[in-house]
């Protein structure tokens, strides 16, 4: 009986540290959100209309805003 | 994105041009784009490249992170806003008003 109480203690303890250690850990997408000063990786994607648009297009032209947003009909 | 649709005059009067950008389908973004009456691009990303990219996929839900970059001309980002902050488009604004004053 006593052999099975430590290992209930035991397991209870390793469980406590996991989720210690997860919660510690920072974001998984935190480390490497690209930063001021870095360069802003080109891409072709579709918009709502179907319009294809390429970033590198407007180079030289114009600042580009990039607003990344969770999902369609969410708030914000 | 609301609260940039909003703000979309003062963002293009600085200069900049605004795209949306999230994971879900051009379909879905078409339907959002006309009930929130959404005038500026939504990209869609169903592959998730570009999100991971960036660096604003979240892994947990597999979906993007809010969060807002300003890149200039050449092409460098100038101004990186994420979460709740985020969603106020006003630094993003400011951002590109110091850009314009710059060139």
């Amino acid at each position: 009986m006593r052999g099975l109480r430590l290992l209930w203690f035991l397991g209870i303890g390793v469980v406590i540290a996991i989720i210690l250690f997860a919660l510690t850990m920072p974001p998984p997408e935190a480390a490497k959100t690209l930063k001021v000063g870095d360069h802003a990786p080109d891409f072709t994607l579709t918009d709502q209309n179907g319009r294809e648009v390429r970033l590198a297009d407007y180079r030289g032209k114009s600042t580009v805003i990039l607003a990344f947003y969770i999902k369609a009909n969410t708030p914000g | 994105m609301k609260a940039y649709q909003a703000d979309i005059a003062k963002l293009q009067s600085s200069g900049a041009v605004v795209f949306g950008v999230s994971v879900d389908s051009r379909d879905a973004n078409a339907r959002f784009a006309s009930e929130q009456g959404i005038t500026f691009p939504l990209l869609s990303d169903p592959t998730k490249q570009v999100t991971t990219s960036y660096g604003v996929l979240n892994r947990y839900i597999r979906l993007a992170s809010r969060t807002t970059f300003v890149v200039d001309k050449e092409g460098t980002i100038r101004h990186v806003q994420s979460g709740g902050a985020a969603i106020d488009p006003s630094g993003a604004v400011s951002a590109c008003q110091r850009l314009k004053e710059k060139s």
